[in-house]
């Protein structure tokens, strides 16, 4: 049997291909203005990697935000849950994960199959996410990869940047770069902002190992070592970070189509819509 | 849609909220007087009973404009855009505004809305906030009878104890109308859905009173006779701070939830309780209002709690849903208490933040769906 | 003092420029510990909001943490980001008063820095007040779960009535105050009434001292800076005592008088002179006299309304205890709407001959901010005197920016002045 995942988010929408729970391919690319297109397009490369068709699908589950706008999926699940179920696989026996997207960030607490028994989410504003380092390393005309080792150039924390705003943060850095402070103490403070952000969300959901680091900024060993420190656990960073939740939309597509074998195909009962055009005032 | 057919004199509820100011604008037109109403302290009986329209005053999903010249964008969304609503002549039809000595920024509108619309007298029913207790009674019964002095300066007409009498009969019988509507969630799955629910609360909580008691028989009727609608998935409490607008009900049905009872001041909180007509009106007032422990402003808390709790067992909720609408520091403050009573009892809650204006509805989504998906047996 | 607070690694107060207001300091730090002996007697300790009448707990002896001062202090020692972080790991939403979160964060931390460790103790009863906002009665919730202890809320309505204040809404207020005593007395102290007449005495004798200290304020050029001020406004609350307090606040007004003879002023040559109307920056608490170094003194702050004993001596009357502590609250230009607040100011800018009004809003505070947008108009209708309203949440120090702060200062500043030179 075989299923696929794509997930749409902020900055990248990525595809998976799974047969039997086994991964058969995968793709990341930029997110294009259009939700729509850019499922498409990471669908058709995952599939081509792996010399499939949509046809070929048992079933098909989209994630991220544009999750609601990919045409060819038969159902979509929020990214909370399938982190946790990708995490899950990726990383056995996990139980709380952090995943730092580009637009948002979250804790999440799961049980032994990957279900969701508990999250939190950081609030709207970017200071908490992955956008915030672009930010940082724009400023700094650093390229975003080489910002987590630079920052651990630096000893320490680095100097005070703001963690409540990026505006802020943005003019803090600014004066720092006219006083001569060196990059690396800039970016250890970028850091440690970033990690004392959203070592807040892991400390409400509760932190119960194992625990891992999922999203595009697991690949920040600046941010990630800052986290480790405080936290005093180890974090699991999956090879790649970036795929889990469409991993997690894969198996949750593989478990449609089993229970969808199972009940003769008769196609799950309709959930009642909203009422159309009534209520808006 | 699909499934069974809807009531349909659900329709006309729908069409109280497209447009809720025409009710008011209508019954201006035909030489009536309106009052402007905030907040669940100043008992629409006395204005009802003065002839004026009580007005439970509705906001709109949109940014603010023009209140952040008045009141600071750090607060409530909701009171920021009625302002908005004041200044841009939309409430132009005020004789009067009623306010509740409920949250700062509800108080703040005896500042600032002499400012904005000088011609409309303001009155603040100044109620105690501590409920529940004998002791407010001779200084809740005073500021009682200012607000009736005040109404009938207003309106130009006497507030007898017979006329008061008979507005509390009148909406006593809209509360009990609506008691029994909403009993009709608790059957599985529920005969009304959540957005059904809000919107006939919502709906009746504007309309003058006996023409939604008229339509709220209809409906009963017309629920008893329809199929229920299909139903699957969690069972969902919705409580939390003013909520003028369907949308979010509306999004927690389409990721799959049922809301099948709601804790808000735009519906169930007015109807929970009912004043009688025994004895001196006003004190059956006062008896009815000392019982109001529902919003986040009043005291003590743990009663607003025990009532969700009870909720919560009487309409068989498998998750309760608190939303904080934006800056809302009442209801942020009780957020984590609520948490912990619930925790308590095994009952999984999400709390939200939400925005007015719909800022944030992408989100919000996904903190939904991953809510109800989280609830929802696997 | 200073060296504890070296060693714990905290900025150190600034140093007052008055003899007698450095030793009230003192005095306030040694007042904190008290807390910590009745602790150790066994006295139940009350966890309570600022503005309750001190005078009821200090009749029935009762031991009180006053929590928002103590979230203040976190400020000011610059462990307002700590705290504040503390608060907000337990669910305490960052959008709530940044000062309430503070308290929050010291009330329910695990393990607390030297200062805390002296001046709190884990309350066995709290009490809280709805006066002047939300925070006030709500914030200590979280204290109350936290350490499941009986607790009780006194209820202060606002002053909605024109005119008048109206004999229903003083008795009910009284009533509230006697409930309070109530609550003290089921869980083991008692009132003694005589006690509290001569509280109440004292009260009024300390508030016509603050009074004649005022008037000595007003005087040109400005005698006190405005850090001693806070300090001096703050201090009755800590230092009990009442002979104690009494004469130092009599030395303290014999020192301004005496500088006003001398035409002494805090600065060398006094050019500008303001009026603070929004929440003080507790976090660089030397901000409040940064204007100095331009010669413009902020010779009236709207701190000393905040730590609840600017009462009218003329209200209190030691005969009727209850009453006289509810009319004065009533009265208490804090209690909303705003017009008290208002004419407070208008005719502060009048009283100490304002040049311009400094009006910080702090983010998180639903109450003051949208006042002062209104006092900024009345000011300027009754006085001409300008005011510049600009964002500054001096309380939690992730959000404060002294540099933005400064520069705003300085360039109202030099509008002030060009104004002034205008006018010679």
């Amino acid at each position: 049997m075989i299923t696929l995942g794509v997930d749409v988010g902020s900055l990248t929408g990525k595809a998976v291909v799974l047969e039997d729970g086994e991964l058969l391919a995968w793709e990341v690319i930029l997110t294009g203005p259009d939700s729509v297109e850019t499922a498409t397009a990471v669908a058709h490369a995952a599939l081509a990697k792996a010399g499939l068709a949509l046809g070929d699908m048992a079933a098909i589950v989209s994630t991220g935000y544009g999750r609601i706008v990919v045409p060819f999926a038969q159902r979509n699940v929020s990214e909370i849950s399938c982190h946790a179920k990708g995490a899950n696989r990726l990383v056995p026996g996990v139980r709380t994960i952090l995943d730092m997207g580009g637009q948002d960030c979250k804790a999440i607490r799961c049980d032994a199959t990957g279900k969701v028994t508990s999250f939190v989410m950081n609030d709207k504003c970017a200071a908490g996410a992955g956008r915030s380092m672009g930010i940082v390393a724009d400023l700094l005309k650093v390229r975003l990869e080489d910002l987590g080792p630079l920052a651990l150039e630096a000893p320490g924390d680095g100097v005070p940047v703001s963690s409540t705003c990026v505006v802020f943060a943005r003019s803090e850095i600014l004066s720092y770069q006219r006083e001569g402070t060196a990059k690396s103490e800039i970016l250890a403070g970028a850091c440690t902002a970033l990690a004392s952000r959203v070592l807040g969300l892991v400390k409400r959901v509760g932190l119960e190992p194992e625990f891992a680091i999922t999203g595009g900024i697991a690949k920040n060993v600046g941010v990630v070592r800052r986290l480790e420190r405080a936290l005093g656990v180890e974090a699991r960073i999956p090879a790649e970070p970036q795929i889990v939740g469409a991993l997690g939309a894969a198996i949750f597509a593989r478990e449609l189509a089993e229970k969808k074998a199972k009940r003769g195909d008769r196609g799950a009962p309709a959930r009642r819509s909203s009422l159309g055009d009534g209520g808006s005032s | 849609m699909t499934g069974p057919a809807r009531p349909a004199v659900l329709d006309e509820f729908r069409a109280v909220l497209r447009d809720p100011a025409a009710v008011p604008r209508a019954w201006k037109a035909a030489g009536g007087k309106v009052a402007g109403v905030r907040c669940l302290f100043a008992p629409e009986e006395i204005l009802w009973a003065a002839g004026m329209l009580p007005y439970p005053l509705p906001g709109t999903p949109e940014p603010v404009r023009l209140a952040d010249a008045w009141l600071q964008p750090c607060t409530c969304e909701f009171v920021r855009n009625l302002l908005d609503h004041a200044l841009d002549g939309r409430l132009a039809f005020l004789d009067l505004l009623a306010l509740s000595n409920t949250c700062d920024v509800t108080r703040r509108l005896l500042d600032v809305w002499p400012q904005c619309m000088p011609n409309t007298p303001v009155h603040l029913v100044n109620n105690p906030q501590k409920l529940l207790e004998d002791g407010n009674r001779e200084y809740f019964l005073e500021e009682l009878r200012r607000f009736r002095n005040r109404v009938e300066a207003v309106s130009g007409k006497p507030v007898a104890a017979d006329g008061l009498r008979e507005a509390i009969k009148l909406y006593d019988e809209t509360r009990a109308l609506m008691t029994e509507v909403y009993g009709m969630r608790r059957e599985d799955p529920p005969r009304l859905s959540g957005v059904e629910a809000f919107v006939t609360a919502f709906a009746t909580s504007i309309l003058p009173k006996d023409r939604a008691n008229h339509l709220l028989r209809r409906l009963l009727d017309e629920l008893r006779a329809a199929e229920p609608p299909e139903g699957f998935g969690p069972r969902i409490l919705v409580t939390g701070s003013a909520l003028d607008d369907p949308a979010l009900l509306e999004m927690i049905e389409e990721v799959g939830g049922v809301v099948v009872a709601d804790d808000l001041c735009t519906t169930s909180r007015w109807f929970a309780h009912r004043a009688g007509t025994d004895g001196d009106p006003l004190d059956a007032l006062w008896r009815m209002l000392n019982r109001r422990t529902l919003c986040a402003s009043t005291f003590p808390t743990q009663a607003r709690f025990d009532r969700i709790l009870a909720m919560v067992d009487e309409f068989h909720a498998d998750a309760v849903i608190q939303f904080n609408l934006k800056y809302c520091h009442p209801f942020l403050y009780e957020s984590q208490p609520l948490r912990k009573r619930l925790e308590a009892r095994n009952i999984p809650l999400t709390i939200l933040e939400v925005g007015h204006d719909r800022s944030g509805f992408g989100q919000l989504r996904t903190r939904l769906q991953a809510f109800v998906e989280m609830v929802e047996p696997s | 003092m200073e060296e504890q607070l070296e060693e714990a690694d905290h900025p150190p107060l600034p140093l007052p420029d008055l003899k007698v207001v450095e030793e009230m300091q003192l005095g306030i730090v040694d007042g904190f510990a008290e807390v910590q002996l009745a602790k150790a007697q066994g006295k139940p300790v009350v966890f309570s909001s600022v503005l309750l009448p001190k005078e009821i707990f200090q009749a029935m002896d009762v031991p009180v943490v006053y929590g928002n001062v103590l979230g203040a202090y976190a400020s000011i020692f610059g462990l307002s980001g700590k705290y504040c972080g503390i608060a907000e790991d337990l669910g305490t939403p960052r959008d709530v008063c940044a000062v309430h979160r503070c308290t929050i964060g010291v009330a329910c931390a695990d393990e607390r820095d030297d200062f805390f460790n002296m001046a709190f103790a884990v309350p066995d009863l709290a009490l809280a007040n709805n006066f002047p906002c939300a925070s006030e009665a709500k914030s200590f919730l979280a204290v109350v779960d936290k350490y499941g202890i009986p607790h009780h809320v006194v209820d202060t309505p606002i002053r909605s009535w024109d005119g008048e204040l109206p004999d229903h809404a003083v008795r009910y207020l009284a009533g509230q105050y006697r409930g309070m005593v109530a609550f003290l007395e089921r869980h083991g102290y008692r009132m003694d009434l005589e006690r509290l007449r001569e509280e109440i005495a004292f009260t009024k004798a300390l508030n016509t001292l603050m009074a004649e200290i005022e008037i000595c304020k007003q005087a040109v050029p400005a005698p006190m800076s405005a850090y001693d001020s806070v300090i001096a406004a703050t201090a009755p609350l800590v230092l009990g005592k009442e002979k104690r307090t009494l004469a130092i606040f009599e030395r303290l007004r014999d020192e301004l008088r005496d500088r006003v003879r001398r035409g002494k002023g805090v600065v060398e040559n006094e050019r500008l002179r303001l009026l603070w109307i929004g929440v003080p920056p507790l976090c660089d608490f030397k901000l409040v006299n940064y204007s100095e170094h331009r010669g413009a003194v902020v010779a009236k702050n709207l701190v000393e309304l905040l730590a609840g004993f600017m009462l009218d001596p003329a209200l209190i009357d030691p005969q009727y205890p209850f009453e006289s502590l509810a009319r004065a609250q009533l009265e208490n230009p804090l209690n909303p709407p705003g017009r008290g607040l208002i004419d407070y100011f208008v005719r502060a800018t009048r009283e100490y001959r304002i040049d311009g009004v400094l009006g910080a809003v702090k983010r998180t505070c639903a109450m003051l901010p949208s006042v002062q947008r209104l006092t900024k108009d009345a000011i300027q209708r009754a006085t001409g005197v300008p005011t510049i309203i600009f964002d500054l949440d001096g309380v939690d120090a992730r959000e404060y920016d002294a540099a933005s702060t400064h520069a705003t200062i300085d360039a109202f500043l030099d509008v002030l002045l060009a104004r002034k030179e205008k006018a010679s």
